[in-house]
């Protein structure tokens, strides 16, 4: 009987042996694998913001969180010297490394949980010195971290991203998805317990590589942006004003060389900025444009065949039109003044004189060929196409105001596409301000490029770039965007701003908007101040910043200057 | 083959009896069966062949663990310098940074300069001369016209 008790036993142990051992040999074998196994995310790395010269300014750098587990730590000893244990002995031993008080460490580690944090940012080499002491219940968690390095440079154009490292403004946001990557995942054999267990060599591993974001160039210069961001600073301090753009652009290419905002942020720091600071008033912000748009009118007028540079007017200090009077900026006797006098004294009356044989609908039309009323396509967020309403919503005043530039809205990106025109000799193209994309793989590719437009004819063009010298002669409204050495053609400009605190007109819109050399344009400078209050003129107050910018921009990109003096056409009769 | 050769070839003489199997009486035990030494040396052979199989094994299998721990140490470090490449990356875009370097150069007692000199508009360089090649002499006759 014992026997055969005995059979029964052995033979439910063999049976449960083959069990195990033939029969579910596979399955118990991966859940043993799986429990030995961990997988972790690798994460992407987010893709660097590069200028034109490759100059980084936007990058993710490794930034590791030392953190603790206070139930461990409390029973930490220290090896080399066991009279000493507990969290106090372990802050001790942190505290050089991680420049951080040894008592705010030990608070930290004394807590009644089992997480707490000990310290942020703190650099990878550092946390490798921690981790070689082997302090008990001390873990890291590794993060990549955006870094602008140099800070509000090119802010407003570059943008910030979330705690979650997606784009939330500027460029981060218009190229997140280029610029995120894919994550990938890695798995290994593990050893160890807790949180203390190490990768066992040779053991069962697997990974899916991250694909890294693409490295996005700019077309713009870093340094260049900078003396840019200066200059309209300094206005904006100097002039009371609310706040400034500046725009350099290729007038060749169309590429943006600068675009700044007074005041900007830091990039690095956006908590407690008020929002009105964190966007790119360069293309969000609208306001009439004033007498920088003449040049449009003076054009139209050109290429209907009614003028030309040197057309005699009388030109008086105020004119009925539409029901209504227009003025010139100050009173003065009837003036004998040629087109190209026109334009150099900024007169509103002779623009509305000149223009007197165009329709509204062919002024409406000539606007939108150089780019009002619709984006420029540079692909930043949140750009403004500007307010063009169609000709027929023109009230019988409006048709004459929108020859000097008021009662239509423009950003000051689309003010720097007109001159970039003119200085094309008529051949627009639209902006662009990235350059192309590098991907994961080291392949270059190239940003798409939107078609040129020969808006004018290349007659009309030259004649206008030799027109817009007067404006900076001593006669005309320019002279202090004068650059030395170089010719220069711009525009003033001084409008009437809409102001919605005041629900209507009030304070001016300075701006100057040229291109030199002017013999044979490179770069084009738009300048627009809002609200100045020292200062209310643009031939007073942006056109110096447009010198400093333009003076700037000249050294940076080795123009040479003119070998030729300037002709310029008379400007009375 | 063997099966089809005869075993007892005509001879010409009675074909002799098949031999008859020796029967040994029950209970008298059998004589071992002896292990020659051409069997020994099989043995030996084969567990000569096990025991540098299993070294073999062995060894190939500490060599394996032996680079795995060298790969680990390689790819830790390969980490470390990556990390370290992209610290000293930022610090080199943050020292290199325009605000930063008018600081440093301000604290030197450097100052912006006041006038740029701009650079020189290439100019063609004029074709050498060239003495007038030998011929008839123009006359007021045949000279090219001149405005």
């Amino acid at each position: 009987m014992t026997g055969l008790a005995l059979v029964v036993i052995f033979g439910l142990y063999g049976a449960k042996l083959v069990q195990i051992q033939a029969i579910d040999a596979d399955a118990l074998a991966a859940d043993a694998l799986a429990e030995r196994l961990v997988e972790y995310d690798s994460p992407a790395v987010r893709g660097d913001i590069l200028d034109r010269e490759g100059d980084v300014l936007a990058t993710t750098a490794t930034s590791v969180t030392v953190t603790a587990d206070p139930s461990m730590v409390a029973t930490f000893v220290d090896r080399d010297d066991p009279r000493r244990a507990g969290p106090r002995a372990a802050a001790a031993l942190l505290a050089p490394l991680l420049n951080v008080d040894a008592a705010t460490i030990t608070t930290a580690l004394s807590g009644e949980g089992r997480f707490a944090v000990v310290a942020k940012d703190v650099a990878p080499d550092v946390w490798r010195e921690i981790d070689a002491m082997q302090i008990q219940g001390i873990f890291h968690t590794s993060d990549g971290e955006r870094d602008y390095p140099a800070g509000r440079v090119g802010a407003g154009v570059i943008g910030f991203v979330g705690s979650d490292g997606g784009g939330l403004a500027g460029l981060e946001l218009a190229h997140d998805a280029e610029l995120t990557g894919v994550d990938g995942w890695t798995s290994y054999e593990r050893s160890g317990e807790n949180r203390n267990f190490r990768e066992i060599p040779g053991g069962a591993a697997d990974e899916q590589a991250p694909v890294h974001g693409d490295d996005i160039t700019l077309t713009l210069d870093r340094d260049l942006q900078w003396q840019a961001e200066q200059a309209i600073l300094r206005v904006v301090a100097n002039s009371g004003a609310q706040n400034a753009s500046v725009i350099a652009i290729d007038a060749v290419d169309g590429t943006v060389l600068a675009m700044a905002n007074a005041p900007g942020f830091d990039p690095n720091d956006v908590d407690g900025t008020p929002a009105e600071r964190l966007g790119n008033r360069a293309v969000n912000e609208v306001f009439e444009p004033g007498s920088t748009s003449k040049v449009i009118t003076v054009a139209a007028a050109m290429e209907a065949g009614l003028v030309v540079p040197t057309t005699p007017f009388s030109v008086p200090d105020s004119i009925q039109r539409g029901g209504q009077t227009f003025n010139d900026s100050h009173s003065h006797a009837v003036l004998s003044l040629t087109l190209s006098g026109i334009l150099a004294e900024s007169s509103n009356t002779g623009t509305i004189m000149a223009s007197d044989g165009l329709s509204a609908a062919q002024l409406h039309d000539w606007f939108g060929r150089f780019g009002y009323g619709r984006v420029s396509g540079v692909g930043l967020p949140g750009e403004s196409a500007g307010l063009l309403p169609p000709a027929e919503q023109w009230s019988a005043s409006q048709r004459y105001t929108v020859v000097f530039g008021q009662g239509i809205s423009v950003t000051a990106l689309q003010m720097a596409s007109v001159f970039q025109t003119i200085a094309n000799d008529g051949v627009r193209i639209p902006p662009r301000i990235v350059a192309g994309r590098t991907t994961a793989d080291a392949t270059w590719v190239p940003a798409a490029t939107a078609p040129a437009e020969q808006v004018l004819s290349v007659d009309t063009a030259v004649k206008l770039q030799r027109m817009l010298e007067s404006v900076v002669s001593e006669d005309g409204t320019g002279a202090a965007a004068a650059v030395e050495g170089y010719r220069v053609a711009g525009k003033t400009g001084t409008a009437e701003r809409y102001d919605e605190r005041c629900g209507g007109y009030c304070g001016y819109t300075a701006s100057f908007v040229g291109f030199a050399p002017a013999g044979n344009p490179r770069i084009v400078v738009a300048v627009a101040i809002q609200d100045p209050v020292r200062g209310i003129y643009g031939g007073t107050t942006a056109a110096p910043v447009f010198a400093d910018v333009m003076t700037a921009a000249l050294a940076e990109l080795r123009v040479p200057a003119d070998a030729e003096p300037a002709e310029l056409y008379p400007l009375t009769w | 083959m063997s099966a089809l050769v005869n075993p007892f070839p005509s001879t010409g003489q009675p074909a002799p009896h098949p031999p008859v199997p020796r029967r040994f009486p029950r209970g008298v035990p059998t004589p071992a069966r002896r292990v020659g030494p051409t069997g020994w040396g099989f043995v030996v052979a084969c567990a000569g062949m096990l025991a540098t199989a299993l070294l073999g094994l062995l060894g190939l299998n500490v060599a394996i663990s032996s680079q795995s721990f060298t790969v680990d140490s390689l790819e830790s470090r390969r980490t470390l310098v990556a990390e370290q490449r992209d610290a000293l990356r930022v610090e080199v875009a943050r020292l290199g940074a325009p605000q930063l370097l008018d600081t440093r150069a301000r604290a030197l007692g450097m100052v912006p300069g006041d006038v740029r000199v701009p650079l020189p508009t290439p100019t063609p360089t004029p074709a050498p001369a060239q003495s007038p090649p030998a011929g008839p002499t123009a006359t007021a006759e045949t000279a090219p016209g001149t405005p």
